[in-house]
């Protein structure tokens, strides 16, 4: 019988087989979608992410990660309370507000342990070396920003009071003109990003880290729609591993991450900034390779809670710490 | 002719040159103040990225322009048709357009998301009302005598309002939806400032954030170039369509001799 | 010319054309009882193919009548008749022209006349347009716009847009009063050549005296608030008319017994 078959006919065969054998594993799984949405637009210390869809590590851990730019925390968390999206990358202090006003969402992971809210200023031009050193300086705040928030809990953990110091109330945009102008001396703002800008104008910062005088907020993490959460662990799970695989690389080597986001979004600045804007939030971070990346601890959390209601931002009934966060899923 | 290109350019030029000379002479730091060197040339390194935000916030006024124009001549005409309609429907316009929209922005945000649809409902929310308003004036100021005229002559209501009121309200409804064309693009831009992550609004909150003052003119620059453009395209369409008007008409009286 | 006699013996054999009107009782009352009395009780018979002037000052009623008789509004009490039937609503069968030529000016002349055929579904009636633009002297403007006609020239558009359909009955409400007394002449000789060639039942408004007696068979003379009829006089003079019969010693009687109305009735002091 096989001797009926052409000797063509037998390779054509053969090669078709060995065709489908190769493309085969290409062809698996679907990947599983991912809705993320970050904190605000595209700026340096996001390339962890791009880096991890760059590289791969998104795909090799079975997910289609679609990346949203965001507009603001507080937006982020009301958004992904929503369910407009799965997964958020947002400062934490925001989710915490979040799930006191009862929105459904989670912590998953915290990294950025200290607050980057600080005060920043220009060397030469004004001195922050004291709480009481504010006193008599126009400081510009964005009202019903995130550092109005931290204003207030400054003052009230250094006994002074908001009036004792002179605050311009200005756009976040404005600030940063504001300040290099000379209309306000210092600006109430993260300190990552305004040394890299006062940096890249060939002047030297000074600053007063609000973590240090008394302020136990807390920075950037992640945060879980409450139902997606329930409803895919694993992806969550999977997604934070292959996420700090993003910010190992990263951390690694800046100049290739800012490289690559640079020339992936549209990022403005020399990479000479993205690197340093990086390194002043990677400074406030746990380090990407320690074990404990992403974990959360009950006393930080606990100092967090009591500050914001103390300030007054959690109404309502005290709800219990695990509403608030997990380290279920966390990387090992 | 000659003198109607000329002294606009003159000005122009001594404008930008003052400019320039301003931000040189006391060494403007290009964060704050950008030169005009500066800017065209951001504009010709950066065209492609230009251009096809331009052209995402040029979709997004587009299409909630062609929606504004048909949901306002729509309401516009039932509101000049039944005095019902009038008196229910009209205090929510005005109430819809007197709300400051970049204050609701964030609401819309929440409720649509990131993306166009966002865009184009701030794009509609500009736009509706001078549409509105026009076409009702427009309905409403037929010549009463054509009216009873056509009447006699046993037109319908629905022939009434096409072949009587509707031509008549022509120009003023131009006029509205010129005043609509201008505003559709400043719409898309807030709404993307506010609610989509693509587009000039979009490209200008990361520019400005990122103190990429430069990048900020030059797209402020491309936007308004565009915007005259689009005046200039409603106008050649309205000379299309109201051929008839006086406004389209040469008037012999009003011309300067030197013209 | 010949033509003309030709029709107008034609008329002489009781061939009718157009349609009779009929008034019994008409009045008119605005505002209820007690309210501005416009018409007094008229009654009148005016004969197809008939041309009739209604002649009075300002303010008696005469526009009023006509649009009682178009079906515009309705009467307090009376009825008319067009032909035989009652008008309860407006007539389909009538041309109007107003006083105010009511051209659309975003149609061009030739769309202008055309309306009435859009209006009332008539199809293929460009032909008819073109003919009576033709006979008004104003065929050259048909794909012109109105403002770029005079005065006179736009009324003459909207004369024959009021005859493109072959209406029964031609009203005519101050026609020419806004037009110069030099286009009043020439319109006026316009219109009785015109109700030679359309067989309409003519019914002209009009508060000049001359106009009244030269471009009908039959004036009637109204006045007073409410409208009256004040008398109902022949007008004898063969057709078609020149202008130049308005000095003859008949026309000119005609004209003074009606003067003599509006004396009496205290409207001319002269």
């Amino acid at each position: 019988m096989i001797g009926h078959f052409s000797a063509l006919g037998t390779r054509v065969v053969a090669a078709a087989l060995a065709i489908g054998l190769v493309a085969a594993p290409a062809a698996a799984q679907p990947l599983t979608p991912v809705k993320v949405v970050l904190d605000w637009a595209w700026l340096p210390y996001h390339a962890p992410f791009l880096i991890a869809q760059d590289k791969g590590y998104y795909k090799e851990a079975g997910l289609d990660v679609t990346l949203e730019q965001g507009r603001g925390s507080a937006t982020t968390a009301l958004l992904l309370s929503q369910g407009g999206f799965d997964i958020a990358h947002l400062n934490i202090t925001n989710a915490a507000q979040m799930v006191g006003k009862g929105g459904s969402i989670k912590t998953v992971g915290l990294y950025q342990h200290k607050t980057a809210a600080a005060f920043i200023g220009i060397k030469g031009k004004v001195k922050l070396d004291g709480p009481q050193s504010l006193k008599g300086i126009k400081i510009g705040s964005t009202p019903g920003g995130s550092d109005a928030l931290s204003l207030r809990i400054f003052t009230t953990a250094n006994g002074l009071k908001l009036t004792d110091l002179n605050i311009v109330a200005l756009d976040a945009n404005a600030k940063t003109a504001a300040l290099f102008g000379g209309t306000i001396d210092a600006v109430s703002g993260d300190s990552p990003a305004f040394n890299a800008y006062v940096r890249a104008t060939g002047q030297e910062p000074v600053d007063l880290q609000l973590a240090n005088a008394g302020v136990p907020l807390v920075g950037f993490g992640f945060a879980a729609n409450n139902a997606y959460l329930a409803k895919n662990p694993q992806v969550v799970a999977k997604f934070l591993a292959a996420t700090k695989r993003g910010f190992i690389e990263s951390a690694r080597d800046l100049k290739a991450a800012c490289q690559l986001i640079q020339a992936k979004v549209h990022l403005a600045g020399t990479i000479e900034r993205c690197i340093d804007y990086n390194q002043g939030l990677l400074a406030l971070s746990t380090p990407p390779t320690d074990p404990t990346w992403g974990q959360q601890s009950t006393e930080e959390w606990t100092k967090l809670i009591s500050t914001l209601k103390s300030a007054g931002e959690l109404p309502g009934d005290d709800k219990p710490l695990g509403t608030y966060y997990t380290n279920d899923f966390v990387p090992k | 002719m000659i003198g109607s290109v000329f002294w606009p350019l003159l000005s122009g030029a001594v404008g930008l040159a003052l400019w320039e000379g301003l931000v040189r002479a006391f060494n403007i730091p290009v964060f704050l103040l950008p030169a005009p060197s500066q800017v065209v040339l951001t504009i010709v390194q950066q065209w492609s990225y230009l251009l096809t935000q331009l052209a995402i916030t040029m979709l997004a006024a587009g299409l909630g322009l062609v929606i504004s124009v048909a949901l306002g001549l729509a309401a516009g005409a039932a509101i000049a048709g039944s005095r019902l309609v009038d008196r229910m429907l009209t205090p929510w316009l005005v109430i819809a357009h007197a709300i400051p929209k970049v204050v609701i922005a964030p609401l819309f945000l929440v409720w649509f998301g990131f993306g166009l649809q966002s865009e184009m409902f701030f794009v509609v929310a500009f736009t509706f009302f001078p549409v509105i308003v026009n076409t009702v004036t427009g309905l409403k100021s037929a010549d009463p005598e054509q009216l009873l005229m056509v009447r006699a002559m046993g037109a319908t209501p629905a022939q009434v309002l096409r072949k009587i009121q509707f031509p008549n309200a022509l120009a003023s409804i131009c006029a509205g939806i010129k005043l609509a064309v201008t505003l559709a693009p400043v719409g898309a831009v807030i709404g993307e400032f506010v609610a989509s992550n693509a587009g000039l609004g979009h490209l200008l909150i990361r520019a400005v954030g990122d103190m990429d003052t430069s990048l900020a003119f030059a797209a402020v620059t491309v936007f308004s170039v565009f915007g005259v453009l689009l005046w200039r395209a409603a106008e050649w369409v309205e000379r299309r369509v109201l051929p008839w008007h006086p406004s389209q008409r040469e008037t012999f009286l009003l011309r300067d001799a030197n013209t | 010319m010949l033509a003309a006699d030709r029709i107008w013996r034609r008329n002489d054999d009781r061939v009718t054309t157009g349609e009779s009107i009929v008034l019994e009782g008409v009045e008119k009352t605005y505002g209820g009882p007690g309210g501005v009395h416009a018409i007094a009780p008229i009654s009148a018979e005016l004969l197809a193919g008939e041309a009739v002037s209604i002649v009075g000052p300002s303010g008696c009623g005469k526009s009023t009548l006509l649009r009682l008789i178009a079906g515009l509004d309705l009467p307090t009490r009376g009825t008319i008749r067009i032909g035989a039937k009652p008008v309860t609503g407006p007539v389909p069968d009538i041309g109007i022209v107003f006083q105010r030529d009511l051209l659309l000016e975003w149609r061009k002349v030739l769309g202008n006349v055309l309306l009435p055929a859009e209006i009332k579904g008539l199809p293929d009636l460009e032909p008819r347009a073109e003919e009576l633009l033709r006979e008004l002297d104003v065929d050259g403007f048909a794909q012109s716009y109105p403002w770029q006609l005079s005065g006179g020239m736009r009324q003459r558009v909207a004369i024959a847009r009021a005859l493109l359909t072959r209406p029964a009955l031609l009203f005519l409400d101050e026609p020419f009063s806004a037009l110069d007394a030099l286009t009043r002449d020439q319109m006026n000789v316009l219109l009785q050549r015109l109700q030679i060639t359309q067989h309409v039942t003519t019914l002209l408004i009009t508060h000049s005296i001359t106009e009244a007696i030269f471009c009908a068979d039959r004036v009637l003379v109204m006045s007073g608030r409410p409208g009256a009829i004040l008398d109902d006089i022949r007008v004898p003079f063969e057709r078609p008319r020149r202008l130049a019969v308005r000095e003859t010693a008949e026309f000119t009687a005609i004209g003074r017994r009606i003067r003599e109305h509006f004396e009496k009735a205290g409207v001319l002091v002269g």
